[in-house]
């Protein structure tokens, strides 16, 4: 039975391809630059789908992918109905919270007006879970790019963002307040194909731990 | 006027499309009758607290709500078990048991369209109520497998779970924040989450959770017993062996597979799971188990057992299989008629008593009659001859309307039993 598996393209993809290779697929067609989309590897029995990385989950969630490499960032925004089968390690980077070194800034004023807190952050789903464990009641301000710029000119108190080594949120006098999530690449599966297809997901993905030590 | 719309995540079913559906639960409606279920009709809505007795959040969120004249909730089903547990404690105490019940119609969620199931979707199942064996879950099995085969899906797997054993597990583990955890990634199919939290928290049963995944298939019930020891789970497991001794017994092991790891709603479900797969389709096109505690919420403690196929996935997995789907229609002759003689209505009605469907238009004479018609076959009739049509537009003339009738018979025959096999 013909597995589909989808793959995100950039900054996953090529940490992805080097883990395919050494589970021992092959991934030669797939390092080609073109643009195709979809590849055939009959040797293997695998059809590949080169995507969007947040458009990996739906595209295993309705099926058409039977598993997918993605960053659990992706998954934890859009909380789709997938299972969540290996962390592959690469991809690294962190959800966190941060705020103006010098919160006198701008937040004070805006305290006293409003209240509560507002928090900018491209990722609306992942603030409104992780504010609402913890029982702090916030604004949530979706905004789509430079989510430091907010806080800065008075539009939120805090952000929510992801992070890598963090320069981004310090060149612009932010300082983190508290981790959310370590998020790397996940190998993710549909939950049928889990089930119709269990031998050739389970045989991978025994051979991805063994190679990821 | 602007262009009519409806509300999204609904839609309108055209006549082709409507008779494969309609012949889908046809069939699968028979092979309930066929096992002595008896089909009742619930309300399209029900008072809100009826409906939301044992659903867990999600579902109640996702109830399309609104007010009674009198003030009073009430909802648009969204599924039909409930509807039929109450009906079952309000009117059918007085029956013997267990009751045998079945259902097909339309439910109703808010939730985003997927998998070929809008916010509206049709439901067939069926419900046994008072029988506690893992005889009655078997016979839910074999009744979800008939079903699928009857509609003529080719290619399918139904998986039995049971649920008792997860919530065994879940329910030994002593510290709190780790139980709420372990039940929040299983929920999630988080299994790197799970793991994570096994390799910091051991507890005596984590094994079990590690190896979720891969207990399934024909070892898997020899294996859980070894991995467990809590009286729930254990208990489980035997109940699953069980059953899947008693479904091979009857000569269906080759569609099942035991299978611990599914979860499914562990909040309502309190023994068997069973999910029915089409490969191709993401989403499982039958799914049900035992929900114990459900009719006691209205007062009359029964065991019972159900599942139910979602119709548009099914249909679905049916067009993916093969595209020209089957129904219960008999050929479509289209008259086109020119002479207004009753003849011609004498000929209609001989054609309906032989089983045709026979669609007649009365045209003025010399109209052009060249129109594409769904028909399968169409007979011209002017004041000067008779001819046969066939849909590639080829025109035969023949004698007259009896030689048109037996040419049809040949051409067009209606099979008996036609849509059957």
């Amino acid at each position: 039975m013909k597995l589909r598996i989808a793959l995100s393209k950039g900054e996953l993809y090529k940490n992805t391809l080097s883990l395919l290779e050494t589970v021992g697929l092959s991934v030669d067609a797939l390092r080609d630059d073109t643009r195709k989309l979809s590849f055939k590897v009959e040797e293997d029995d695998i059809e590949y789908f080169i995507c969007r990385p947040t458009d990996v989950p739906v595209y295993i969630q309705y099926g058409v992918a039977d598993i997918g490499v993605v960053g659990k960032d992706v998954l934890m925004e859009q909380g789709k109905d997938v299972y969540e089968l290996v962390d592959l390690g690469f991809g690294g980077c962190r959800f966190v919270v941060a705020e103006p070194e010098d919160p006198s800034s701008s937040s004070d004023v805006m305290d006293r007006r409003h209240g509560h807190l507002l928090v900018a952050t491209k990722y609306p789903k992942v603030t409104e879970d992780y504010f609402s464990t913890k029982g702090v009641q916030v604004e949530v301000i979706k905004l789509h790019g430079n989510v430091e710029l907010a806080p800065l000119v008075g539009l939120s108190h805090q952000i929510v963002d992801l992070a890598s080594s963090g320069r981004t949120l310090r060149d612009n006098g932010l300082r983190i307040v508290d981790t959310i999530e370590e998020c790397t690449a996940r190998l993710i599966a549909n939950p049928v194909s889990m089930k119709t297809k269990h031998e050739h997901i389970s045989t991978l993905v025994s051979k991805m731990q063994e190679a990821l030590g | 006027m602007a262009t009519p719309t409806i509300p999204s995540g609904l839609r309108d079913i055209l006549p082709r499309e409507t008779s494969e559906i309609r012949y889908i639960e046809e069939r699968i409606a028979q092979v309930f009758q066929s096992f002595g279920y008896g089909e009742v009709i619930v309300p399209t809505f029900e008072y809100y607290s009826t409906l939301s007795v044992e659903t867990g959040e999600l579902l109640s969120k996702e109830m399309f709500k609104f007010f009674d004249q009198d003030g009073s909730m009430v909802a648009l089903r969204p599924e039909m078990t409930t509807s039929v547990a109450r009906l079952a404690v309000q009117r059918m105490t007085d029956q013997p048991l267990p009751l045998r019940l079945f259902y097909r119609g339309n439910a109703f969620r808010h939730e985003p369209p997927q998998g070929g199931q809008a916010r509206e979707f049709r439901q067939a199942g069926i419900e046994l109520i008072g029988d506690s064996g893992p005889d009655a879950d078997a016979e839910m099995v074999v009744v979800m497998i008939e079903s699928l085969r009857a509609v003529g899906l080719s290619s399918f797997q139904v998986s039995v779970g049971q649920s008792e054993f997860l919530r065994g597990i879940i329910e030994n583990i002593e510290d709190e924040r780790t139980r709420l955890s372990v039940r929040a990634a299983l929920l999630n199919r988080d299994l790197v989450g799970l793991n994570s939290i096994l390799s910091k928290e051991g507890f005596a049963e984590a094994a079990a959770l590690e190896q979720l995944s891969s207990l399934r298939g024909g070892d898997c019930i020899a294996q859980a017993s070894q991995l467990v020891q809590n009286t729930m789970s254990l208990a489980a497991v035997e109940n699953l062996s069980a059953i899947v001794d008693r479904v091979a017994t009857m000569g269906y092991s080759d569609v099942v597979t035991p299978d611990l790891g599914i979860i499914r709603n562990l909040d309502y479900y309190t023994g068997a799971v069973f999910e029915g797969y089409s490969e191709g389709i993401g989403f499982p096109i039958s799914g049900g188990g035992r929900y114990d505690r459900l009719t006691s919420e209205f007062g009359w403690s029964q065991p019972a057992t159900g599942f139910q196929h979602g119709v548009e996935r099914l249909h679905y997995a049916l067009a993916l299989e093969n595209p020209e789907m089957r129904t219960d229609l008999p050929p479509l002759v289209r008259v086109i008629d020119e002479t207004n003689d009753k003849s011609v209505v004498d000929f209609c009605s001989q054609l309906r008593r032989n089983g045709y469907r026979v669609a007649l238009d009365a045209v003025a004479e010399g109209s052009d009659t060249s129109l594409s018609t769904c028909a399968h076959i169409s007979v011209r009739v002017t004041h000067t001859s008779v001819s046969i049509v066939e849909s590639n537009g080829n025109e035969d003339f023949v004698a007259d309307l009896s030689v048109a009738l037996a040419e049809l018979g040949q051409r067009l025959p209606v099979l008996v039993g036609s849509g059957k096999e």
